[in-house]
């Protein structure tokens, strides 16, 4: 959970505008959550879900490996990122958060989640 | 012309939703399925995350209507319970899969019935429950599970989700009620072949062409028909 510490905090200090960040297994189950509330568990299925359908459409689509999905509304922004074949990354953020830089941050910072994927 | 039908295929982790699709289905089959994390794995490597979807067409005979059935199956895990509501949108009936043999199982699909009756409390549902015993040990685990999940017992068919025809035949059976369903309130929701004489005819057709094996798999199956008035 301190590694998972670590990226929340990597994250946060570049990107503005984060409101959450979980971290969970593929097939739904939470692992690390800046939340603690009794939404985990609906949260980590809801990213796990968009992850599947995400990973399909990909695969349905040809154009290779799928990588992030974002999903906007009026006043917030969920961007779900595939991390390695078996964990999610779910960032809740405000609508005016720059995407494109969370992409890159994100991308730069995959291997720092080995150590929060180990600790399983 | 043929009528569209919407069929939900729920039920709880491990009880054969994906393989019932992939057994039925006649086109390609979406699958959503990825890697277990938990204990649960010890009892299957996979599972469902976001929906399965595959469909399935009883052919029209030129006087009668043909039948296109639409599947949507669930994630089993009560964590994806929004995607039961989500799927059963626009539904005309379910399938309701279990392992007859776990406890757990039972007590799971208790719960995913009652998550659909509380927002669909009129819609059909057809029970197929897998590794049923067999003979009368079988028929008196399905008049149990009948009591226990408060459906009727013709409504609760033995089943093995890896034979196509087992799966086909319950979903005859699905078809039936559904179609009785409408015929009986006389104002359904959408354009049908109208009249079970008319299902039969078709049912007929499959039952011919799935044959001797048909009969055996799906022993304590409902006739079709049955309960029709």
């Amino acid at each position: 959970v301190s590694a998972f510490s670590d990226v929340v905090a990597d994250l946060r200090a570049d990107i503005d505008g984060i409101r959450r960040v979980l971290f969970c297994s593929s097939d739904g189950l939470p692992i690390a959550d800046t939340l603690d509330d009794a939404t985990n568990g609906s949260s980590a299925a809801t990213a796990a879900t968009i992850l599947g359908l995400g990973r399909h459409t990909a695969t349905m689509l040809g154009d290779g490996a799928f990588t992030e999905a974002v999903i906007r509304s009026t006043d917030g922004c969920l961007v779900v990122y595939g991390i390695g074949g078996e964990h999610v990354l779910a960032v809740y953020c405000t609508a005016e958060v720059n995407v494109t830089m969370l992409d890159r941050k994100v991308g730069r910072l995959k291997a720092q989640f080995d150590p929060v994927s180990a600790g399983v | 012309m043929s009528t569209t039908l919407k069929v939900v295929v729920t039920g709880p982790f491990g009880a054969g939703k994906t393989t019932f699709i992939n057994a039925v289905s006649d086109t390609p089959v979406v699958n959503t399925e990825t890697g277990v994390s938990d204990d649960t794995a010890a009892l299957k490597t996979n599972t469902t995350v976001a929906l399965d979807y595959g469909s399935f067409t009883l052919d029209g005979d030129g006087q009668h209507d043909g039948v296109e059935l639409l599947f949507f199956g669930t994630p089993g895990q009560a964590r994806f319970e929004f995607m039961w509501q989500i799927l059963s949108e626009g539904t005309h009936g379910y399938v309701l899969l279990l392992d007859a043999s776990r406890p757990e199982s039972i007590a799971e699909a208790t719960a995913i019935l009652g998550a659909f009756r509380e927002k669909r409390p009129d819609l059909t549902v057809v029970v197929g429950a897998g590794r049923t015993e067999s003979g009368s040990a079988g028929r008196a685990q399905l008049t149990e599970l009948a009591s226990t999940l408060d459906v009727p017992a013709a409504q609760v068919i033995a089943i093995d989700a890896r034979d196509p025809n087992s799966c086909r035949s319950l979903l005859i059976s699905l078809l039936v009620l559904v179609f009785t369903a409408l015929d009986s309130d006389g104002t359904g929701p959408l354009e049908h072949p109208g009249t079970i004489a008319e299902l039969d005819v078709i049912a007929a057709e499959v039952e011919a062409e799935v044959g001797a094996d048909a009969a055996a798999a799906s022993e304590g199956r409902v006739p079709v028909g049955a309960g029709v008035s």
